[in-house]
C-alpha cells in the first residue's frame, strides 16, 4: 500500500525543519510507493523544493517509487523553472 | 526592532562594509601589481571588476554617494577592459592604481567621518583621476582584444544592448548559508527569465544528502542556466548584485569558450566525484545525455565485460570536448585528493586581545597555584595542578596563535612603495621576498611596518644605484632589493638586503668625527662604524631628498625597534651591498623569563637574552662593574644592585646570569637566582615609563611586582662607545 503525504499550504524556509521531521515519521517503515499529493500547495521557496529533492534521494535509497499528484499552479511552476520536471513522475 | 535596534545594526553593518573593503582595496592593488607583468590575465582583470563593483553595490548601500559615483566610473572602464573593448598597458595600470588609492581615501573618509559631506578636495580629485581614466578609456584604439580570443563580435560587444540576442551561460553555486540570509535563489532564476528566454536550468543537488540526514536550513543548491537575451553585460551581471555575497557566479558569454568551461571546471565546488556529474554541472551536456552514456557504459560492461570509461562515451555520443573531459578528470582527482577546507571568520581584535589578558592572568595564577603548592603533602593537589598547567600552557600558545599572522601580508605592501619610488627614482628595482609565512604577533607587525618602510626608501634612495652606474659597476641594470624573515630561537628575524653601493666605514668614521658624535682618539670596531648610522642626526647623504637624507630616521628606527624589545645590526660591503638585520620578540604579551632577586626586588630577563648562569664565588664585583675570566676569555660583569641604585646586599654568594645582545656578551651580577617563569607583561604606567633599564612589570605568583630588565640597554650601559671615554 503507498504511503501518502500530503504537501503543506507553505512549502517554505521558516517550516523546513519540521516539515522534513514530519516526512522523516510519514516514510518510515514504508515499503511500498511514496505518492506526493500536492494538491495544496500554495506558496514554496527553493528551500521547501529542496526538501523534496532530498526525499526523492531518500525514496530512491530506500529503493522506493516516488510520484507527485496533483500538482497545484505553484508547484508546477517551480519544477519548470527549476528545470526538474524531468525529475520526478508527475499524475495530474 | 524598534529604531534604535535598526540604528545600531546599520552602524554595524556598514563598520563591517568598512573593513571588508580595506581588504577589497588591497586586492585590487595586488591584481594591478601583478597585471604589470601579465596584462593579459583575464582572472585578475575580472577580479579588479568585481572588487570594484562590490565595492560600489555595498557603498550604494549605506550612503556613500562620492565614493558610489567615483566607483562606478572606475568599474566602467574596468568592464571595457575585461570584455576586451580596450587595451591594458601601464599608463592606464598606473592610473587605475591612483583610483584604487583615491578609493581607498573616500572610504576613509567615511570611516573617519560618518556624519560628515565628502571634502571638496576629495570630490574634486575624484573628478580629475575619474576624467584622466576615461580621456584615456576613449582615446585608445582597441588593437587586439588582451581577453576573449575566439569571442565573436556578440561576446566582445556585451557590454552594451544588442538588437542580436546573445546567449549566456551562468553557473550559479549558493553558499550553505544563503537560506538564513533571506534570501531565495528562486528569485534570481525567475527575474533572469525576465531578462531573456532561459533555455536551460539544470538544478545541481550534487551536494544535497537524502532526507534523513539533510539540514533544512542549509542551501545545497546550484544552477547551471543557458540564457538567451538582448541585454548588455552590465545588466546581466547587476541581476546578481545582490547574491554575490551568497554565491559562487560565471558567466560566459556566446562562443562557448573552451579554456571559459576548463576555467569553470576548476572552480566548482561540489564534491562531484563523477566525469559526467561534473560535465552536467559545467553545461557541457544535459542530464539526458548523461543518463544515455551511463545506460551504455552498463550495456558495455555486462555485455562484454568491458569497461568503457564514461568520458570516452561522451566524446563519442555526445560530442564532448577531449578537452572537457580532461578537465572534468582533473577535477574529479582534485576532488578525491582534496585537503579539508579551512573555514575563516573574521572576529574583531579587541576580542581576541580580552581573551590573550584573561589567559595572561590565567598564567600567573596558574605559576601562583603551583609556587603555594611546593612542599604540599596532597600528591592529588600536586597533580591536578601540573595538569592544569599544561593546560594553561596550551591555551597560552593557542590563544597567543590568533594574533600571530604571517608577515609576508605586510611584506607584499612594499610591492607599490618599491615601484613608485622607484620610479620617482627613475631607478630599476626588483623587490623579492623570502619567508613571507614566517609568522609573529600582529602587533608586533603592526609597529614594525613604519621603521621597515624607512629602510627600505632609505635602501632605494642610498643603497642601490642608478642604471647607469650599475652598468658601469659591471653589475646588472636591475637593483635588488631583498625582505626576508625566518625564526630563531624563540625570535623572528627580519632582514632588509640590497645589492647596492654598500657602506664605506670610514666615510662614517670620519662624518661622526666632523659632528663630534665620535671623540678624537676613541678607536671601534667595523661593527660600532656601521651602527653610527643609527646616531641622531647622522647622515652621510650628499643631498636630501623626499625620500630620505635628513638623517632623521634611522635613530628613530633603532629607538622603535628598541622599544619592540629588538635589536638592529648593519653589515654592509662596499659596492656589494647593506643588509640591516632586525631582531623582534615573536610576541610583546608573554615572554619566557629569568627571575632573578636583589637584595629584596624581584627582577625577570627575557630568556632570549640568557645564555647561562653561573656562581660568581669570590670574583663577584663589588663597584658597578668588572671583569672576570669565563671559559678563558675575559667577560664584563654588571653589578645591577648598583647599576639601579641599590644598596648592597648582604648576600654573600653572588650570581651571574651570562646575556648576550647584538652588542656582545655580559654577565649581570645578582644576588639570588629563582628560575625559568613565563612572564605576562603589563606596560608601566606613564610614570615609570621613562625608567633606564626597565622594560615592563609583571606580577609574579606570590603576587610580588617583578621589574623586566631591558638587557640590551644594560649592555649599551657597559659598551656606550659614544660616551666620552679613551680607548
Amino acid at each position: 500500500m503507498p504511503t501518502t503525504l500530503k504537501l503543506p499550504c507553505d512549502l517554505v524556509i521558516d517550516d523546513a525543519k519540521s516539515i522534513a521531521a514530519q516526512w522523516m515519521a510519514l516514510i518510515a517503515g514504508c515499503k511500498d510507493a511514496i505518492i506526493v499529493d500536492a494538491t495544496d500547495t500554495q506558496n514554496a521557496d527553493t528551500a521547501g523544493m529542496q526538501l523534496l529533492l532530498a526525499l526523492a534521494k531518500q525514496a530512491s535509497a530506500n529503493n522506493l517509487e516516488l510520484e507527485i499528484h496533483r500538482p497545484s499552479a505553484r508547484i508546477l511552476t517551480m519544477l519548470r523553472v527549476m528545470g526538474l520536471s524531468s525529475r520526478f513522475k508527475i499524475a495530474s | 526592532m524598534n529604531e534604535d535596534d535598526i540604528r545600531h545594526a546599520t552602524a554595524k553593518a556598514r563598520q563591517t562594509f568598512l573593513e571588508e573593503a580595506d581588504d577589497l582595496i588591497a586586492s585590487m592593488e595586488s591584481a594591478l601589481l601583478a597585471l604589470e607583468s601579465t596584462p593579459e590575465d583575464a582572472e585578475l582583470i575580472n577580479s579588479l571588476f568585481r572588487a570594484a563593483h562590490t565595492i560600489k553595490g555595498s557603498g550604494g548601500m549605506f550612503g556613500l554617494s562620492a565614493l558610489v559615483g567615483f566607483t562606478h566610473r572606475v568599474e566602467s572602464v574596468l568592464d571595457h577592459l575585461r570584455s576586451g573593448q580596450r587595451v591594458l598597458d601601464l599608463p592606464t595600470i598606473s592610473l587605475l592604481l591612483k583610483c584604487t588609492d583615491q578609493i581607498a581615501d573616500l572610504l576613509r573618509f567615511a570611516k573617519e567621518y560618518p556624519d560628515d559631506v565628502v571634502a571638496e578636495e576629495l570630490v574634486a580629485q575624484s573628478d580629475v583621476l575619474a576624467n584622466q581614466l576615461e580621456a584615456m578609456d576613449t582615446a585608445r584604439n582597441p588593437i587586439a582584444p588582451l581577453i576573449g580570443a575566439g569571442v565573436d563580435d556578440a561576446g566582445r560587444d556585451a557590454a552594451v544592448a544588442s538588437d542580436v540576442p546573445s546567449v549566456w551561460h551562468i553557473s550559479l553555486r549558493f553558499a550553505p548559508e544563503t537560506f538564513c540570509h533571506g534570501i531565495d535563489p528562486f528569485a534570481t532564476l525567475r527575474y533572469l527569465g525576465t531578462l531573456g528566454v532561459v533555455e536551460m536550468v539544470e538544478t545541481i543537488d550534487t551536494t544535497l544528502p537524502v532526507l534523513s540526514q539533510i539540514d533544512p536550513e542549509r542551501c545545497y543548491i546550484g544552477f547551471e542556466i543557458r540564457l538567451l537575451t538582448r541585454v548588455a553585460q552590465s545588466v546581466l551581471e547587476d541581476a546578481f548584485e545582490f547574491i554575490q555575497d551568497e554565491c559562487i557566479i560565471h558567466l560566459i558569454p556566446h562562443g562557448k569558450r573552451l579554456k571559459d568551461y576548463i576555467q569553470l571546471i576548476d572552480d566548482l565546488p561540489e564534491d562531484a566525484d563523477r566525469v559526467g556529474e561534473i560535465l552536467v554541472a559545467c553545461g557541457a551536456l544535459t542530464r539526458r545525455q548523461l543518463h544515455e552514456a551511463l545506460a551504455r557504459q552498463h550495456d558495455a560492461a555486462a555485455r562484454d565485460d568491458v569497461h568503457v570509461p564514461i568520458g570516452e562515451i561522451l566524446q563519442k555520443q555526445a560530442g564532448v570536448s577531449p578537452h572537457l573531459v580532461d578537465a572534468a578528470i582533473k577535477k574529479q582527482d582534485q576532488n578525491r585528493t582534496r585537503k579539508t577546507d579551512s573555514a575563516f571568520f573574521r572576529v574583531q581584535s579587541e576580542k581576541v586581545d580580552t581573551l590573550i589578558d584573561m589567559v595572561g592572568e590565567l598564567v600567573v595564577l596558574s605559576s601562583a597555584a603551583q609556587t603555594q603548592s611546593v612542599g604540599n603533602a596532597n600528591a592529588d593537589l600536586m597533580e591536578t595542578i601540573d595538569y592544569l598547567k599544561t593546560l594553561v600552557d596550551g591555551l597560552r600558545s593557542n590563544a597567543m596563535s590568533l594574533r600571530m599572522v604571517a608577515i609576508g601580508e605586510s611584506f607584499e605592501k612594499f610591492r607599490r612603495v618599491v615601484r613608485d619610488t622607484s620610479a620617482n627614482l627613475g631607478k630599476s628595482i626588483r623587490l623579492e621576498i623570502v619567508g613571507g609565512e614566517t609568522e609573529l604577533d600582529k602587533v608586533v607587525i603592526e609597529k614594525i611596518t613604519d621603521p621597515l618602510m624607512h629602510l627600505v626608501r632609505n635602501a632605494m634612495d642610498h643603497g642601490l644605484e642608478s642604471p647607469a652606474e650599475r652598468e658601469n659597476a659591471d653589475k646588472p641594470s636591475e637593483g635588488v632589493l631583498t625582505l626576508s624573515a625566518h625564526h630563531a630561537s624563540g625570535s623572528i628575524v627580519i632582514r632588509v638586503s640590497d645589492d647596492g653601493r654598500g657602506i664605506d666605514p670610514e666615510r662614517i668614521l670620519a662624518k661622526a668625527r666632523e659632528r663630534g658624535i665620535v671623540k678624537d682618539g676613541v678607536s671601534l670596531s667595523r661593527e660600532q662604524i656601521l651602527k653610527l648610522i643609527f646616531e641622531p642626526g647622522f647622515s652621510t647623504a650628499e643631498k636630501v631628498s623626499d625620500i630620505s637624507g635628513r638623517g632623521v630616521g634611522m635613530d628613530v628606527v633603532r629607538r622603535n625597534i628598541d622599544a619592540l624589545r629588538g635589536s638592529v645590526d648593519v653589515d654592509a660591503a662596499i659596492g656589494a651591498g647593506t643588509t640591516i638585520t632586525i631582531t623582534l620578540p615573536l610576541t610583546l604579551a608573554i615572554i619566557e623569563g629569568f627571575l632573578v632577586r636583589c637584595g629584596n626586588n624581584h627582577f625577570v630577563l627575557p630568556m632570549t637574552h640568557v645564555e647561562e648562569c653561573i656562581d660568581l664565588g669570590e670574583a663577584a664585583v663589588a663597584g658597578r662593574s668588572g671583569v672576570i675570566m669565563h671559559r678563558g676569555e675575559p667577560l664584563p660583569v654588571l653589578n645591577v644592585s648598583d647599576v639601579l641604585g641599590m644598596p648592597a646586599s648582604a648576600v654573600a654568594r653572588k650570581s651571574a646570569v651570562i646575556v648576550r645582545t647584538s652588542n656582545g656578551s655580559a654577565g649581570l651580577q645578582v644576588d639570588r637566582l629563582l628560575g625559568e617563569q613565563q612572564t605576562v607583561i603589563k606596560p608601566l604606567g606613564p610614570l615609570f615609563s621613562n625608567l633606564d633599564f626597565v622594560a615592563g612589570s609583571s606580577v609574579l605568583g606570590s603576587g610580588e611586582i617583578a621589574l623586566i630588565l631591558d638587557v640590551p640597554a644594560l649592555l649599551d650601559e657597559m659598551s656606550a662607545p659614544t660616551k666620552m671615554k679613551a680607548a
